[in-house]
């Protein structure tokens, strides 16, 4: 159980305003995407969520504030690349994700050891456990990555452009097992995307966020639109609906740049 | 794949207390008078145990075996551990290895410390306790200054802090020196470092600082490994990066300014356990502090037989020991390590 309600997050650097007053709900097993050009405050977004950056404003969880080790308890985060530390086992890594669940002095229980063996099968890392992690594929590196936000136990799970740098099989390996995460455990994610049909597949909820303001919250196909899309990202692309309904975003060649280009020849 | 994982396996506790065992034997046996194994067992079991030795030790020997070889063995495995263990927590923090004990001014402070005794002729009794001063206030200067800087609680803006505490200290130290040209000797002699005791003076001198610092370093070794995800990722799992950070620094600044204070800037034993270590048994601190304690004590209790022994009747400075064996030995570690540092 995780409904996230964003109150009007503020975010302000040294006088600039990277998220502006940005609400919205997340109800328990959705799954919501933010899109948005570079420097959006996509990622900022997250991290003030996270309470990670300083913001004015709220997030509540089920209702209540929390923060610290309870919200650790409750969000899991796989940043854009998450670190791996070299030298450190995978089994390691994933049992980093107990973290929130011990006490400064405190030790792992069998409770604790069980989390992470279960989180380990589910992401089938058995054969990978004793793996460096800096060692590991792009693939590789996200379903361990995943692994630990499973052992962490979190109810709520925000991914950072988790498909970044993945080749198209990996893309789909990995989307394929944060669905089927959300749906046996009734997660809520909250991800960031840059691939729109990726995003548009995947999301019940697709929000659209320029300038740190959320310009549009909808389904996919209300906010993965052509003219929204070019006008927000000034890209011409046209949408297209496949026989089962999934949306596909496709960039079209610029007219203006190839036109100008053969001019010049 | 076992169900406790990431536990520290019993065979590198038992290898490494095993070598801290020999170390004692050899460091308490080696000497201008020799005592022999036989010798020992047979002291320790008298005293220790109530059994009567078959060949008692005179009492020259009982004298040499435990006010003077022991109480310097022990000090050796102290400062050893202590400057190891240090070593490990510092490196976690700063998410550095080539990090050290040394860093943020604790070498930079005791030194000035210890010069300000010596150059001005105070009891040589209290040297300890203006180094160990001294260097408590050139990390805590560091922190201060850190802190004060725009980019906060960073490791990086504390690392910037430290070396510029460090060269302050440093150039007012060179300057009293400079001043006091007869007491360069006395200040370079201790800069390089020594394990001479007085009895077992020493040891009870630094044992409870030590010893606190430890714990708290003992309990705090998960954290160092969350720390290896950066501040982000750790502050998101839950953890009080900057606490972390507080706690682990004034800990390692702790057992560092007892053991400096007592034996002198020993070089590089707290960068050279935990990396020959790391190449052992990978990069967790899980693993990592519990055995550089043990295993800083084993090397500096042996590197002080060398310098003890090389030169009989001088006794060379360890600090010399540490650096001519430990560089030769790290380099060869290296490049018949496949793995990475």
């Amino acid at each position: 159980m995780s409904h996230l309600s964003a109150q009007g997050i503020t975010v302000e650097v040294d006088g600039r305003v990277l998220v502006d007053s940005f609400a919205f709900d997340a109800p328990t097993g959705s799954w919501t995407t933010i899109i948005g050009p570079n420097g959006a405050g996509k990622t900022t977004l997250i991290r003030a969520m996270l309470g990670l950056v300083r913001y004015s404003g709220g997030v509540l969880l089920d209702g209540r504030s929390v923060n610290g080790r309870a919200l650790a308890r409750r969000v899991a985060y796989v940043p854009q690349r998450p670190e791996r530390p070299p030298g450190m086992r995978v089994v390691d890594y994933v049992t980093l994700g107990r973290t929130p669940h011990l006490g400064y002095f405190g030790r792992e229980s069998e409770r604790d050891w069980a989390a992470v063996n279960e989180a380990l099968a589910v992401m089938d890392l058995g054969e990978l456990a004793a793996r460096d992690v800096a060692s590991l594929s792009g693939g590789e590196a996200q379903r361990v990555a995943l692994a630990r936000a499973v052992a962490q136990e979190a109810t709520l799970l925000i991914l950072d452009e988790p498909t970044t740098g993945l080749d198209i099989g990996r893309q789909q390996e990995v989307m394929a097992l944060i669905d089927g995460l959300r749906r046996a455990r009734s997660l809520t994610v909250i991800a960031t995307m840059h691939d729109l049909t990726i995003a548009a597949q995947v999301s019940d909820v697709v929000m659209l966020m320029n300038g740190g303001r959320l310009i549009h919250r909808g389904s996919a196909g209300d906010v993965v639109t052509p003219d929204l899309i070019g006008e927000h990202y000034g890209a011409e692309v046209a949408v297209i609906t496949d026989e089962d309904g999934h949306l596909h975003v496709i960039p079209k060649r610029s007219g203006t740049a190839g036109r100008s280009m053969m001019e010049q020849r | 794949m076992t169900s406790h994982p990431s536990r520290l396996p019993a065979r590198w506790v038992v290898t490494a207390s095993a070598l801290v065992a020999i170390a004692a034997a050899v460091g308490v046996m080696v000497g201008p008078a020799s005592l022999t194994v036989g010798n020992i067992i047979g002291a320790v079991g008298d005293r220790w145990l109530g059994i009567e030795a078959t060949v008692p030790l005179t009492p020259a020997q009982d004298a040499i075996l435990w006010d003077i070889r022991l109480p310097r063995v022990v000090l050796g495995m102290i400062v050893g551990g202590g400057l190891a263990v240090s070593g490990a927590a510092y490196q976690g923090v700063f998410r550095n290895p080539l990090a050290d004990p040394f860093l943020l001014g604790v070498a930079a402070g005791a030194g000035l410390g210890a010069t300000i005794g010596i150059v001005f002729g105070l009891d040589r009794a209290l040297l300890p306790l203006l180094a160990f001063v001294g260097a408590v206030a050139g990390v805590s200067a560091a922190y201060l200054l850190g802190f004060s800087l725009r980019t906060g609680r960073s490791a990086g803006a504390l690392l910037l802090a430290g070396v510029a505490v460090a060269a302050f200290l440093t150039a007012v130290q060179t300057y009293l020196q400079q001043l006091n040209s007869d007491a360069l000797r006395d200040v370079y002699s201790w800069i390089l470092g020594r394990l001479s005791t007085t009895g077992w003076r020493e040891v009870v001198l630094v044992l409870p600082y030590v010893a606190i610092g430890i714990a708290v370093l003992l309990a705090s070794r998960r954290w160092l490994d969350v720390l290896a995800l950066g501040d982000e990722e750790a502050s998101a799992l839950g953890l009080d990066v900057g606490k972390t950070r507080t706690v682990v620094i004034a800990a390692a600044t702790l057992v560092t300014a007892a053991s400096v204070a007592v034996s002198g800037l020993i070089a590089f034993v707290g960068i050279i356990v935990p990396h020959i270590l790391r190449l052992l048994v990978g990069t967790s601190y899980r693993r990592l502090i519990p055995l550089s304690i043990l295993g800083g004590g084993a090397f500096l209790a042996l590197a002080d037989v060398l310098a003890r022994s090389i030169q009989q009747p001088a006794e060379l400075p360890i600090g010399v020991v540490t650096a001519f064996i430990g560089a030769p030995f790290f380099a060869l570690v290296l490049r018949t390590s496949g793995r990475q540092p």
